[in-house]
């Protein structure tokens, strides 16, 4: 068996003449629960569905669970939970028809789980599905999934959408279903308090490439932010490492990565004695790269 | 998998409403439109309304059932899970194949039970008129499985995606023969073997669109193209290749009309075909053109005989297409019918003759079914009526005169001459019979073979009705006729003579039409004309007689004046018809040649063929190289488009997607995107230029390491 749960290797991909996903690689062992994060577009959800098989690689491979992707069987698939982006469900069925689909499709249903699960929505089994509101949905589609008892679990984006009171429950049922240990996560998502609060591990993803490829902890100890009092115009600062930038009147602010010698003569140049550095947090250190997204060909070092 | 099928059955089931609402209107559009008409309740009418219902119904199935599933979310959910999409697939075709035919036959079942148990139509029904219809849905199904792959293919709506119901098309051909019955019988097998194949080869085409499903669009890899997959786009490309072909030619087809021959005689007694020409061009009107030739090869030139008469009237060649019994039908028997309250006989099923009569408002009413086998040897019998009146209905729509009738060899016929409405004679093969349903009894007047009658012709196609020619196939016996047919019984009198025919002239019957005149037994002529299976070769023989010689006269009819080289047969046919695959002109032209067709129309096309042939090679070509397959590949489209046609053009772009290049840093030159390594120089692909904001806590992280890594956190 292997060790790996996900492997990805030169992942490509295009659509028409734009590489979407350039020569991604990495690598999830068993056990780990990774976030991987970016701004819409930058091209998280087209690799889960290369990873899931539902996507061929323009070039390089992808394998979960020691299987290529696009070979995946309904062995493998029925070790692997996966949430769609936007909770897609059958809605003519009723929410215990749903339940018997799918556990007609997977050995290990749990069903107690899955009551469970509802409970925490406050769902009905009777209800028919097109009837409820987007969290309840949410709410079934993470109890579909969960109550699989999948080894590998990979959620596209969970929170999409929903309430702050839906939300807590979908958190609260993932770090449920998590804390047995051994099982390996990749969540997808926008929510960074989220992603801090489950994961220990996370990847950025910027025009297709991945940038961070860390654990949390690394991360933010790669991170400095550093801020002055400049009237110079920003765009024409060029400092090695430069992650993002924020000009706010005449206060600026630099997220940098591995600050070295240069980078920090160029910003004592520019702010002189106002310039203060603060170590940077999760969410700051996220937020840069991926406002630096935003505007990156003018971050494009020389 | 029991909760599978239960959700398959319930997604199916609820479009089973409109399959047979679909049905329904298609019965109904027939009962309300044509009920009265005989042709509506012929089994091809009912074949041709239900391929088409069917087709609609399928294509509506299968998109129905899998397009709502090519987008992303919901291709994921179905499938991610531990079911094969392989038994998905089945489960779904199994289903979808029973809400169909429950959709389908259930209201054509009901129709043949109506028609045939409750009886309110005044025609002659049986229930197996309807198998042509359903053996036509069972192979319509091939829709389904095309419709699939248009929802599946990850091609353009605007491009190839649609193709796959042209192949599906192909699939119910293969049931048009049994409609042919008995007489094509090993090409009805032959046929529906060739449709079971291409129904398996289209189901496996759109699992195989299936299972790898929509998430392919371009560019990707020159993905490994399933055999399936080919067959079904290269059947698709012939249909429609064909298709535009033949509507084409049939756009240019309809500048000539109709043509007639006749044969007249000199005083002399030389025999002259005498044609004419009916010719409608575009719809400017009806253009007369007649032309006269001698049947003897003779170069006399025509304008020096003035004085030719055509003494026989309505020599024509019986098209094919114009009318066919199947099995399936019901036999007409002289559907001479007016206004005027003259019965219409119909050969109906069982051997029932079937006697209708109009009334004075049009509407056709059932008088009698007469039961021929139970009339004997005997000359008087009575006659086992079964007097089942019913509905009165229109019968305004009552088909063309079929005037070919008269001289069929195998079905009772009815004198051309109506009788009252409660008497008539009907010619059956084994004789000529009297029927007088008001006393319920059948005569027979005349026990002898007939394989064709007709009352002698004076001159100028006006007959004479006191002498009846009956035609036994090798001979002619003319018989004097008294009374009259309209008032009055009628009586088949002395036989005046005999004549001897040539004898294969009854073996050319089928194709073919008959002049006879009579004068006295020393002068008389037959003519026969014919054709085989194509129109191009057409052929007049004579026989005539003058006092006591007989003369044989045969001729074949220039093919200056055949229907090809009909100045309304434009060189744009030509061009339409020769864009139909080479191989298939070749093989259907070198089977007719075989068959005997001393020179198949089709060779008329070999000019235009071989110019087609030699532009599709080389635009098959380019489309290869323009989708940046290997030389390999390229020859073997080259040669295929020599084979295919014009087709293979679209046979290759629609197949391959489109390639995509990016300039190769090493070598700067077009590369292609999805190879590993520069076609050109060899060169890998270069590693990302580092953006100097990248944090990897373990700079390339790899599969090895973290297998290391693992093993080492194990061990410790």
């Amino acid at each position: 068996m292997s060790k790996l749960a996900i492997e990805a290797k030169g992942l490509t991909r295009y659509f028409g003449t734009k590489p979407v996903v350039q020569q991604v690689n990495f690598a999830i062992p068993v056990g780990s629960v990774v976030g991987l994060l970016g701004l819409n577009g930058a091209g998280k959800s087209t690799i889960i569905k290369m990873l899931m098989g539902l996507l061929e690689p323009t070039r390089g491979s992808c394998s979960l669970l020691g299987v290529e992707s696009m070979s995946l069987g309904p062995d493998e698939r029925s070790r692997i939970g996966y949430t769609i982006e936007g909770h897609f469900l059958y809605s003519g069925m009723t929410v215990r028809a749903a339940e018997a689909l799918q556990a007609d499709c997977f050995p290990k249903w749990d069903s107690l789980l899955y009551q469970a699960t509802l409970q925490r929505f406050g769902i009905s089994p009777n209800e028919r599905i097109r009837h409820l509101s987007r969290g309840q949905r949410a709410g079934i589609s993470i109890a579909l999934t969960l109550s699989s008892q999948p080894e590998l679990l990979i959620l596209d984006d969970p929170s999409l959408g929903l309430d702050p009171v839906s939300r807590r429950a979908l958190n609260e049922t993932i770090l449920s279903f998590m804390e047995p240990g051994g099982r390996t996560v990749l969540i997808s998502s926008h929510m960074l308090d989220d992603i801090e609060r489950v994961t220990d591990r996370v990847m950025i993803m910027t025009e297709g490439r991945i940038v961070v490829d860390s654990s949390l902890s690394h991360f933010v100890s790669r991170l400095s932010i550093w801020t002055c009092e400049c009237s110079e115009p920003l765009d024409r600062v060029q400092i090695p490492g430069l992650v993002s930038r924020r000009q706010v009147g005449r206060q600026s602010s630099f997220v940098v990565v591995d600050v070295d010698e240069d980078a920090q003569q160029v910003m004592y140049r520019l702010g002189g004695n106002t310039v203060r550095q603060e170590e940077s947090t999760f969410d700051e250190g996220v937020m840069a790269y991926m406002s630096r997204s935003r505007s990156a060909s003018s971050l494009i070092p020389t | 998998m029991n909760a599978w099928v239960r959700k398959e059955i319930k997604d199916s089931i609820r479009w089973l409403p409109i399959g047979m609402v679909l049905m329904v209107a298609l019965i109904w559009y027939l009962l309300a439109s044509q009920s009265p008409n005989f042709f509506a309740w012929r089994a091809e009418s009912l074949f041709t309304l239900a391929w088409f219902v069917s087709a609609i119904f399928a294509t509506f199935l299968g998109l129905a059932n899998y397009l709502p599933e090519t987008w992303g979310s919901a291709r994921g959910f179905l499938v991610q899970r531990g079911l094969s999409l392989h038994r998905i697939f089945v489960i779904r075709a199994v289903v979808n194949l029973a809400v169909y035919l429950i959709a389908m036959l259930v209201p054509l079942g009901a129709l043949a039970v109506f028609r045939f148990v409750i009886g309110t139509t005044t025609a002659p029904v049986s229930p197996i008129q309807v198998v042509p219809s359903v053996v036509v849905v069972l192979f319509s199904f091939s829709f389904y499985f095309g419709a699939i792959a248009v929802a599946c293919r990850p091609c353009r709506w605007y491009g190839s995606r649609l193709f796959p119901l042209l192949a599906s098309l192909a699939v119910p051909l293969a049931a048009v023969p049994i409609l042919s019955l008995p007489k094509m019988l090993i090409v009805c097998v032959f046929a529906f073997s060739l449709g079971i194949i291409g129904m398996l080869l289209l189901a496996a085409s759109s699992r195989v669109a299936f299972l790898r499903g929509p998430s392919q669009p371009a560019p990707s890899r020159t993905r490994n193209i399933s055999l399936y997959e080919k067959c079904m786009m290269l059947a698709a490309v012939l249909v429609a290749t064909v298709l535009v072909a033949v509507f084409f030619a049939s756009i240019f087809n309809n500048s000539y009309s109709r043509v007639y021959h006749s044969v007249g005689f000199t005083k002399e007694g030389m025999p002259w075909l005498i044609e004419t020409r009916y010719i409608v061009k575009n719809g400017s009107g009806e253009q007369l053109h007649e032309a006269k030739f001698a049947i003897s090869e003779s170069s006399e030139d025509v304008d020096s005989k003035p004085d030719v008469q055509a003494l026989m009237q309505g020599i024509g060649f019986s098209y094919p297409w114009n009318y066919s019994e199947n099995f399936w039908d019901m036999k007409y028997v002289g559907s001479f019918t007016s206004a005027d309250g003259y019965p219409l006989h119909v050969m109906g099923f069982r051997g029932l003759l079937y006697v209708y009569q109009l009334d004075a408002l049009q509407h056709s009413r059932l008088i009698a079914v007469v039961v021929k086998e139970l009339v004997g040897d005997a000359g008087m019998q009575q006659a086992p009526f079964e007097q089942t009146p019913r509905l009165l209905t229109n019968g305004s729509n009552y088909p063309p005169v079929l005037t070919g009738l008269a001289f069929s060899d195998r079905n009772p016929s009815s004198t051309r001459k109506p009788l009252g409405a409660g008497s008539f004679t009907i010619a059956a093969t084994d004789g000529i019979y009297y029927v007088d349903l008001d006393t319920s009894k059948i005569k027979r007047l005349l026990d002898s073979n007939v394989r064709a009658y007709s009352y002698s012709s004076v001159a100028n196609g006006t007959s004479d009705s006191n002498k009846l020619a009956v035609w036994d196939g090798s001979s002619i016996s003319m018989f004097q006729c008294e009374g009259s047919a309209l008032n009055g019984p009628f009586q088949i009198g002395e036989r005046i003579t005999t004549l001897s025919t040539p004898t294969d002239f009854g073996s050319k019957l089928q194709s073919g039409d008959v002049q006879f005149d009579y004068r006295d037994p020393d002068n008389w002529a037959i003519a026969i004309g014919y054709s085989r299976r194509n129109m191009v070769k057409q052929k007049v023989e004579v026989a005539r007689s003058i006092q006591k010689e007989i003369q044989h006269y045969t001729t074949t009819i220039p093919e200056s004046l055949s229907v090809v080289n009909l100045n309304a047969m434009k060189r744009e046919v030509l061009i339409a018809g020769s864009s139909i695959p080479p191989i298939v002109l070749a093989t259907t032209g070198t089977i007719a040649y075989l068959l005997g067709d001393e020179i198949p129309e089709l060779f008329s096309y070999l000019r235009f063929l071989v110019a087609q042939a030699l532009l599709s090679g080389i635009m098959a070509t380019l489309a290869a190289r323009w989708r940046g397959l290997s030389a390999r590949q390229v020859a073997s489209w080259c040669a295929g488009g020599f084979l295919i046609g014009l087709g293979t053009w679209f046979l290759v772009l629609s197949i391959y997607p489109r390639a995509v290049y990016t300039k190769c840093p090493a070598c700067n030159r077009n590369r292609r995107i999805e190879g590993e390594k520069c076609e050109s120089c060899g060169a890998d692909w270069e590693p990302l230029t580092p953006l100097g904001i990248e944090v990897f806590e373990q700079k390339n992280l790899d599969a090895e390491a973290i297998e290391d890594r693992i093993v080492l956190s194990q061990s410790t």
